[in-house]
C-alpha cells in the first residue's frame, strides 16, 4: 500500500532532468513527505502493525532524513505491547545510526519482557534486537541483573523454544557482564565475616528479593536475588530445554574459553521446531514401559482423580463422598506407579 | 713408550688371533697382510696417547679415552682421501672413474675385491647361459673320487703288504670288490652301515626303490598272518557257540532285547531255535536296532512354545471341523469351506518365502465358488504373484532390513515402504470412518511403489475376506486357526458384534497363530504379517473411538493386546506412534488456523495419545515417542484457545493426562500449570485484582477468550466427578456445560490435578515463584465465589500445601553455587632436592624446556665441531699448497742451479780459452 504510494511519488517526479543525485534527493524528499502525510492519518491496527513490521526495512533506508519518524517510532513504543515490541527496530536504527536519544530507552525495554513476547508472531527480530540492545558492556550490572533476573522468571511460563532463546539470552548477559555472575554463584567468603548478620537475616535467605511487577529495573531488587529458575529449568520437560540448561554451568566469566551464543539460531524457535527437532531423531533403541502386570484399561481413576471413566451405558453415577474419598486417599498415596522398572529392546 | 709398545704387540697379536678363529684358509693370508699394512702404517707417537705417569688410584682424568694423536692423524688421512683428491681434480676439466668392483670402496682391502670379483664371476656361470655348457665340476668330482680311492688303495694296500699271505690277500680283494659293489647297488641289509656321504643319484634312487619292496612284502606277510588268526578264531568261535556255557548266555541277551524292544521279540524267538554260525552277527545287527540313550527334554525356547501353542490350536480346530462335518448337515457351503480352509492350511503349514504373499489369503473354495470372474481373478494374481516371487523376495528383504536395522531412519522415507504403507492406511481410514471401499481404491493410488501383483493379490483377499465374512458370522464360533487380517475391514468382520470374552479369544488367537517367532527361518516375512495385524489393530482401536455410542469396554480389551504386541516390534509400534503424532500436529496446526473452530483434541486422539504414555516409558530423559507426545500435549495446552465448556473440560483433563505422564520423572511442565491458572482465573467474578493480576502470566489473557466458563452462580451441594468419555462426545454447546455440576466438576479435577502438581515439583528450587501465584488465586476464588464444601476443602487443602512448601523453600533456600572452582594449592618455596643426584642430568620437570635446552646445546657443539673442521681443512690445504709451492720452488732452484752450473761451465771454459778454436786445438793436441 505505502509502497504503491512511494512508487507513485516518483513515478511524478521523473519530469526533472537533473543530475542523478539531485533526482535522488528529491526523490527522498518527496517520498518523505508522502509518508509523513500517511503516517499522520489515523491508520486501523492491522495496517499500523504492517507498518511498523516493514518501516525499519523498506522506509527509514529511503528517507531524507529519518529523524523525522522519531516521534512517531517514540509514540508506538510508548503504547505498549505487541506494538512496542514491533516498533523497536525502528527505533533501534534512529538510535544506532542516526543519533537518535531515548531516555529510559532500557526501563521501557525492561517493561516489554512478558510472556506474551515469546508467542508473537514477530519475536524473532524483537529478541535478536533485545541481545543487540544489551550487547555494549557498560550497561551498568543492576542493568543487566534485572534482565536476566526477568528473562529467568518468564523462562518458568514460556514454551519451550521460548526457555531455549531465555537461556540463550542469559548466557550472553553472564558472559557480557562478569558483574553479574553472583546471579549464579555466590560468594560465600563475606559469611565468615558477616556470620551474625546472616543469622538475623536466616529466615528470609531463601526468599527471593527479586520483584517482578516493579517496572523500574534499578527497584527490582535483582542484585539480591539469584537465578534459582535455572536450576528449575534442569527438570524442564523438554530435553532440549534441559540439556541447555547446563551450559550455564560453566564459567562464564573467562572469555577465552567461551563463545556467545548466536540468537539467531534460536529466536525462529516454535512449537514446530522442538516438535520437528524430536521427531526427526533416529529410531535407534525403542524402550518400552514395562509391567508386572499388562494393565488392561486405558484409564484407571487412581491416576486421574477428579474424572471417571464409566461407560455411557451403564450408569456410573457415584456417590460424592465415595469418589472424594477414594480421590482423597489416592491424592495422598499416589507415589506408588504401577509402573517400575525399564525394559531395554 | 717401552711399555706400551709390547702391549700394543699383544693386542695386535690377540686382534688377529680372534679373526683367525673366524675365518680360515686364504683369509689368515689376508688379515697378515693388513696386519702388516698397519704396522707400517703406525706412527709410533700415536701408540701413546696418555700423558700420565704414575698411577692414581680411582683417579679419573678427562681426556683419556679419546687417542689425540691417533685421531688427529686419521682426519688427516681421510682429508688426503677426500679432500685433497678434490682439491688436485678442481684443475681438471676430466674425471677418472674407476668402476671396477669393490673400487668405490675404500675400506675393503685388495684380497677382499678380489674375492668378490671372484664372487661375480662364478654368478655369472650359474645363470641361465650357462646351464646347458659343458661343466667343469666333473672334473672336480672325478679328483674327489681318485682322492678317495687312492687313499683306500693305499690303506688296502698297507694290509696285504703287512701279512703277506696270499688267501689274506683274495680276501681283501674280494671285500674291496663287496664294498665296491655294495658301492654301486647298495642292498637292504648295508643300509644302515651306509656312513659316508657322497651318493651319486643313482644310488639313492635304487635305494628308496628296494625299501620300498621290502616294505610292501613285509606288509603282504602280515595280513597273511592276520587271516590265519581271524581264520582259526572264526573256527574257535564255531566250536564254542554249540557249547552249553554261551547258548545259555546268548539267550539272557535276547530276553533283554525283547523287554526293551517288543517288536523284535518274534524275530529273537525265531533266532534262538536257529542259534547257528550267523548268531552272532545277528546278535550284533540286534543290539545295532538297540535304542540308544537319549539326553532328557530340554526346556523349551519360546520359538518352540509359540510353535506348540499353534500346533495345538490348529488340532483343536480339525478337531472341531471334523466335528462339524459329522453333526452340521445343514451348511454344505460351510462345511466345504471349512475343510477346505483346513486343507489349505495343511497345505501352507511349512510356509514357503514363495507361496507367503497369498498364504494368509482366507478360503480359496470360498472363491471358487463366487464364480468364474473371480477365479480367473485370483489366478492371475496368483501367476504374477509367482512370477514376481523372486522379486518379492528381495523386495520384502530390503524392507525388512528397513524394519530391523535402520527403523530409526525417517519413515517417510520410501525404502521402507511396508511400514509406511500400514501406517498410511490406518492413518487414513479411521478419519474418515470405516469406509473400506474407498479406503481401498486410495491404496491403489498410493502404493505405486509397490509391485502391481501385491496390490492385485491384496485386492483378492479384500474380496475373498468379504465372501468369507458372512459364513463367519452365521456360523457364530470361533475357528481355532485365524489368520491376521491384513486390514481394517478382515479385522472389522471378525471383531463385530463379538462379546468381549469372544473377541479376547480371537485376538488371542489371532496372536498365537502368527506370532513372529513361529517362522524361524521366514522371520521376516512374518514380522511383516505382525505389522500388518498391529497397524490394523491399532486402527481398530482408533476407529472404535470415533464410533457413536462409543464401546469403551472394547477400547479396554484391545489396551492390553496392544501392549504385549508393542512388546514384539518395538520399532513398528514406534514408528506408527511417531507418524501418528505427526500427522496429529499438522491437523491442529490447521485448526488453529481456522477461527471459531474447536481445535482441542478429539476421544480418539485422547484416547491414542493415553495408549502411548502406556505403552512407552514417560520418565525417559529422552524417548522417540514420549518425548514428541509431551510437546504435543502442551502445545495443546499453551496454544488451543478456549472457545466452550467442552474445551475446558479437554484442557484440564489434558492437564492431568501431562500429570501422569510427568509423575515419574517429575519434568516440570509450565504449559500445563499455566492452563490450570488461567482456567482458574475464567472461575473469578467480576474483575481480577490489580495485584493478583500482576502475578498471573498475561499471555493466557490474551491467548484464550476469557469468559467465566467456570464460575459457579448457584451454590452445588454436590460435586460429581466428571466423565470425560461422555463430555468428548457432546455437542460443544450442550446445556450442560453451563450447569453448575458441571463447572465444579472440572474445579475438583482442576484443584487435584494442582494438587498432584504441587506434590511432583516440590523439589524445584523455583517452587514458590510458580506455585504462590497459584495459591493467592485460589484464596481469591474462595473469598469470591461460593463452593461447595468438599471443593472448598480441597482448595484449603491446596492452598495449605503450597504455603508449607514454600515456607520451606525459604527457610532452606541458598543462592546459587554453581562456578565451584577447585581450591588452588599454594605456590611453595621450599628448595627441592634431588636424591642421588648425578650431575649433567637435566632436573627440569618441565619436559619440553629440558629438551629444548638439549637441542639448543647440541646445536652449538655442531657448529663449533664445523667450525673447527672447516679451520682444519682451511689448514690442510693451505698445508698441501705450502707443501706444492716448496716443491715448485725447489725444482725451480734446481734448474736454475743446472742452467747457473752449465753457464759457469761454459764461461770458465771460455775464459780458459778452451772454447772455440781451442777445442779443436786441443783435440788436436
Amino acid at each position: 500500500m505505502w509502497s504503491t504510494v512511494g512508487l507513485s511519488s516518483k513515478g511524478e517526479n521523473d519530469s526533472s532532468k537533473d543530475t542523478s543525485t539531485y533526482i535522488n534527493k528529491k526523490l527522498k524528499l518527496k517520498f518523505t513527505k508522502a509518508w509523513l502525510s500517511f503516517l499522520k492519518l489515523p491508520l486501523p491496527l492491522d495496517v499500523y502493525k504492517e507498518v511498523l513490521a516493514s518501516i525499519h526495512q523498506n522506509v527509514i533506508p529511503s528517507m531524507s532524513n529519518p529523524s523525522i519518524l522519531c516521534d512517531f517510532l517514540t509514540r508506538s513504543y510508548d503504547i505498549g505491547g505487541v506494538i512496542s515490541v514491533m516498533a523497536l527496530s525502528g527505533l533501534f536504527i534512529l538510535m544506532t545510526q542516526h543519533g537518535l536519544e531515548y531516555p529510559k530507552f532500557y526501563e521501557k525495554l525492561y517493561a516489554l519482557l512478558t510472556p506474551a513476547v515469546f508467542m508473537a508472531k514477530h519475536r524473532s527480530v524483537f529478541l535478536q534486537l533485545l541481545d543487540t540492545c544489551l550487547k555494549s558492556s557498560y550497561l551498568p550490572a543492576y542493568l543487566a541483573a534485572a534482565f536476566a533476573k526477568r528473562l529467568s522468571r518468564l523462562a518458568l511460563s514460556v514454551p519451550p523454544a521460548g526457555a531455549l532463546i531465555i537461556i540463550a539470552l542469559i548466557h550472553n548477559l553472564l558472559r557480557r557482564h562478569p558483574s553479574v555472575n553472583f546471579l549464579v554463584h555466590w560468594e560465600v567468603d563475606e559469611s565468615d565475616s558477616n556470620a551474625t548478620r546472616e543469622a538475623s537475616q536466616s529466615k528470609k535467605i531463601g526468599s527471593d528479593p527479586f520483584n517482578q511487577n516493579d517496572a523500574d529495573p534499578a527497584k527490582s531488587g535483582a542484585m539480591r536475588s539469584s537465578l534459582w529458575e535455572i536450576d528449575t529449568l534442569r527438570h524442564h520437560y523438554s530435553s532440549a530445554v534441559s540439556r541447555f540448561v547446563v551450559s550455564l554451568e560453566e564459567d562464564l566469566t573467562v572469555r577465552a574459553k567461551t563463545t556467545e551464543m548466536k540468537i539467531t539460531d534460536f529466536s525462529s524457535g516454535s512449537y514446530a521446531t522442538v516438535f520437528r527437532d524430536e521427531v526427526r531423531r533416529r529410531l535407534k533403541q525403542v524402550p518400552l514401559a514395562f509391567y508386572r502386570t499388562t494393565p488392561t484399561s486405558l484409564f484407571l481413576g487412581s491416576d486421574f482423580p477428579g474424572w471417571t471413566f464409566g461407560d455411557q451405558h451403564n450408569s456410573t453415577v457415584e456417590t460424592t463422598v465415595e469418589g472424594n474419598g477414594k480421590v482423597e486417599a489416592v491424592g495422598a498415596s499416589d507415589s506408588t506407579p504401577s509402573k517400575r522398572l525399564r525394559m531395554e529392546t | 713408550m717401552a711399555k706400551t709398545k709390547p702391549m700394543a704387540a699383544a693386542g695386535e697379536k690377540k686382534k688377529s688371533k680372534g679373526k683367525k678363529k673366524g675365518k680360515n684358509g686364504p683369509a689368515k693370508v689376508a688379515m697378515k697382510a693388513r696386519g702388516a699394512a698397519a704396522e707400517e702404517r703406525n706412527n709410533p707417537f700415536e701408540a701413546i696417547w696418555s700423558r700420565r705417569k704414575f698411577d692414581v688410584l680411582g683417579k679419573k682424568r678427562k681426556g683419556e679415552e679419546r687417542r689425540v694423536s691417533r685421531s688427529r692423524s686419521e682426519a688427516i688421512r681421510k682429508r688426503e682421501n677426500t679432500l685433497l683428491k678434490e682439491f688436485v681434480e678442481s684443475a681438471k676439466s676430466s674425471v677418472f672413474h674407476d668402476r671396477r668392483i669393490g673400487e668405490r670402496d675404500d675400506t675393503l682391502p685388495e684380497f677382499d675385491k678380489a674375492i668378490l670379483r671372484q664372487q661375480r664371476e662364478r654368478l655369472a656361470k650359474l645363470k641361465r647361459e650357462s646351464k646347458y655348457n659343458l661343466s667343469d665340476d666333473d672334473e672336480d668330482e672325478i679328483n674327489i673320487h681318485n682322492v678317495l680311492l687312492s687313499e683306500n688303495d693305499d690303506f688296502d694296500e698297507e694290509v696285504p703288504l703287512d701279512d703277506g699271505s696270499d688267501e689274506e690277500g683274495k680276501m681283501v680283494l674280494s671285500k674291496k670288490r663287496l664294498s665296491l659293489q655294495s658301492d654301486d647297488h647298495p642292498s637292504i641289509t648295508d643300509l644302515p652301515q651306509e656312513t659316508h656321504g657322497q651318493k651319486s643319484k643313482k644310488e639313492v634312487m635304487t635305494e628308496i626303490i628296494s625299501k620300498s619292496k621290502f616294505y610292501k612284502a613285509q606288509r603282504a606277510k602280515e595280513r597273511e598272518e592276520d587271516e590265519h588268526l581271524v581264520d582259526k578264531l572264526d573256527s574257535d568261535f564255531a566250536s564254542l557257540a554249540q557249547t552249553r556255557a554261551l547258548l545259555s548266555l546268548t539267550e539272557s541277551a535276547k530276553v533283554k532285547v525283547n523287554k526293551t524292544d517288543s517288536s523284535t521279540g518274534l524275530t529273537g524267538k525265531e533266532f534262538s531255535n536257529k542259534a547257528k554260525a550267523d548268531t552272532y552277527e545277528k546278535l550284533v545287527k540286534e543290539m545295532v536296532m538297540d535304542q540308544r540313550a537319549r539326553p532328557s527334554d530340554r526346556t523349551k525356547t519360546p520359538e518352540e512354545i509359540a510353535q506348540e501353542e499353534k500346533e495345538r490350536l490348529e488340532k483343536l480346530e480339525e478337531e472341531r471341523q471334523k466335528r462339524m462335518l459329522g453333526t452340521a448337515d445343514t451348511s454344505d457351503e460351510d462345511d466345504g469351506n471349512e475343510n477346505d480352509n483346513h486343507m489349505k492350511l495343511g497345505n501352507s503349514k511349512p510356509i514357503s518365502g514363495d507361496d507367503l504373499g497369498d498364504s494368509f489369503s482366507l478360503d480359496e473354495s470360498t472363491v471358487k465358488k463366487k464364480g468364474w470372474v473371480d477365479e480367473i481373478y485370483e489366478r492371475e494374481g496368483r501367476k504374477i504373484g509367482d512370477d514376481a516371487a523372486a522379486s518379492d523376495d528381495g523386495e520384502s528383504d530390503d524392507e525388512n532390513a528397513g524394519d530391523d536395522e535402520a527403523d530409526d531412519e525417517d519413515s517417510d522415507s520410501s525404502d521402507n515402504d511396508f511400514g509406511n504403507m500400514s501406517a498410511r492406511d490406518w492413518e487414513q481410514s479411521d478419519d474418515d470412518e470405516v469406509d473400506v471401499g474407498d479406503d481401498e481404491m486410495e491404496d491403489f493410488k498410493e502404493k505405486g511403489q509397490e509391485i502391481n501383483d501385491k496390490v492385485v493379490n491384496k485386492d483378492a483377499h479384500n474380496l475373498k475376506g468379504e465372501s468369507n465374512v458372512k459364513p463367519q458370522v452365521k456360523d457364530g464360533s470361533i475357528p481355532f486357526v485365524i489368520d491376521a487380517p491384513n486390514d481394517l475391514k478382515d479385522l472389522s468382520s471378525l471383531l463385530d458384534g463379538r462379546s468381549e470374552a469372544e473377541i479376547i479369544e480371537i485376538i488371542s488367537r489371532i496372536r498365537a497363530c502368527n506370532s513372529i517367532r513361529l517362522a524361524a527361518e521366514n522371520r521376516r516375512k512374518m514380522q511383516i504379517l505382525w505389522q500388518v495385524f498391529y497397524g490394523v489393530l491399532l486402527q481398530y482401536f482408533a476407529v472404535l473411538a470415533t464410533q457413536s455410542p462409543v464401546k469403551f469396554r472394547i477400547i479396554d480389551i484391545l489396551v492390553k493386546p496392544l501392549i504385549e504386541m508393542s512388546g514384539e516390534t518395538p520399532y513398528f509400534a514406534a514408528i506408527c506412534a511417531r507418524e501418528r503424532l505427526i500427522h496429529t500436529r499438522t491437523r491442529l496446526c490447521e485448526d488453529i488456523k481456522v477461527p471459531g473452530k474447536s481445535s482441542w483434541p478429539n476421544l480418539k486422539t485422547l484416547l491414542l495419545l493415553r495408549l502411548w504414555s502406556l505403552i512407552f516409558p514417560c520418565s525417559d530423559f529422552r524417548h522417540v515417542v514420549t518425548t514428541p507426545l509431551l510437546l504435543l500435549m502442551c502445545e495443546y495446552l499453551m496454544r488451543c484457545p478456549i472457545q466452550s465448556g467442552r474445551d475446558v473440560a479437554v484442557g484440564s483433563f489434558l492437564s492431568s493426562m501431562v500429570l501422569v505422564v510427568t509423575k515419574e520423572s517429575k519434568k516440570f511442565c509450565p504449559e500445563a500449570i499455566g492452563f490450570l491458572q488461567s482456567l482458574l482465573v475464567t472461575s473469578l467474578k467480576g474483575k481480577v485484582e490489580t495485584h493478583l493480576h500482576n502475578q498471573i502470566n498475561d499471555q493466557f489473557m490474551e491467548l484464550k477468550t476469557l469468559k467465566l466458563w467456570l464460575s459457579i452462580h448457584d451454590h452445588v451441594h454436590e460435586v460429581n466427578p466428571v466423565n470425560i468419555l461422555e463430555i468428548v462426545g457432546m455437542d460443544p454447546d450442550a446445556p450442560y456445560f453451563s450447569s453448575d455440576n458441571f463447572k465444579a466438576g472440572v474445579l475438583l479435577s482442576v484443584a487435584e490435578c494442582l494438587r498432584g502438581f504441587v506434590i511432583i515439583h516440590e523439589g524445584l528450587s523455583s517452587f514458590p515463584e510458580i506455585f504462590l501465584p497459584i495459591s493467592s488465586l485460589l484464596q481469591e476464588i474462595l473469598d469470591r465465589s461460593e463452593l461447595p464444601g468438599s471443593l472448598q476443602d480441597i482448595f484449603h487443602e491446596v492452598i495449605d500445601l503450597i504455603k508449607k512448601r514454600s515456607d520451606e523453600h525459604y527457610a532452606s533456600r541458598e543462592p546459587l553455587r554453581m562456578r565451584k572452582k577447585k581450591p588452588e594449592p599454594i605456590k611453595q618455596l621450599n628448595p627441592k632436592f634431588e636424591e642421588n643426584y648425578i650431575k649433567g642430568l637435566d632436573y627440569d620437570p618441565d619436559r619440553e624446556r629440558a629438551q629444548m635446552k638439549k637441542l639448543r646445546k647440541r646445536v652449538k657443539s655442531e657448529m663449533k665441531g664445523a667450525k673447527r673442521e672447516l679451520q682444519k681443512d682451511n689448514y690442510f690445504l693451505s698445508a698441501v699448497k705450502e707443501k706444492e709451492r716448496r716443491k715448485r720452488d725447489e725444482e725451480r732452484a734446481e734448474m736454475y742451479g743446472k742452467a747457473m752450473a752449465f753457464l759457469q761451465e761454459q764461461e770458465s771454459a771460455f775464459k780458459s780459452g778452451q772454447l772455440g778454436k781451442g777445442k779443436g786445438r786441443k783435440r788436436m793436441r
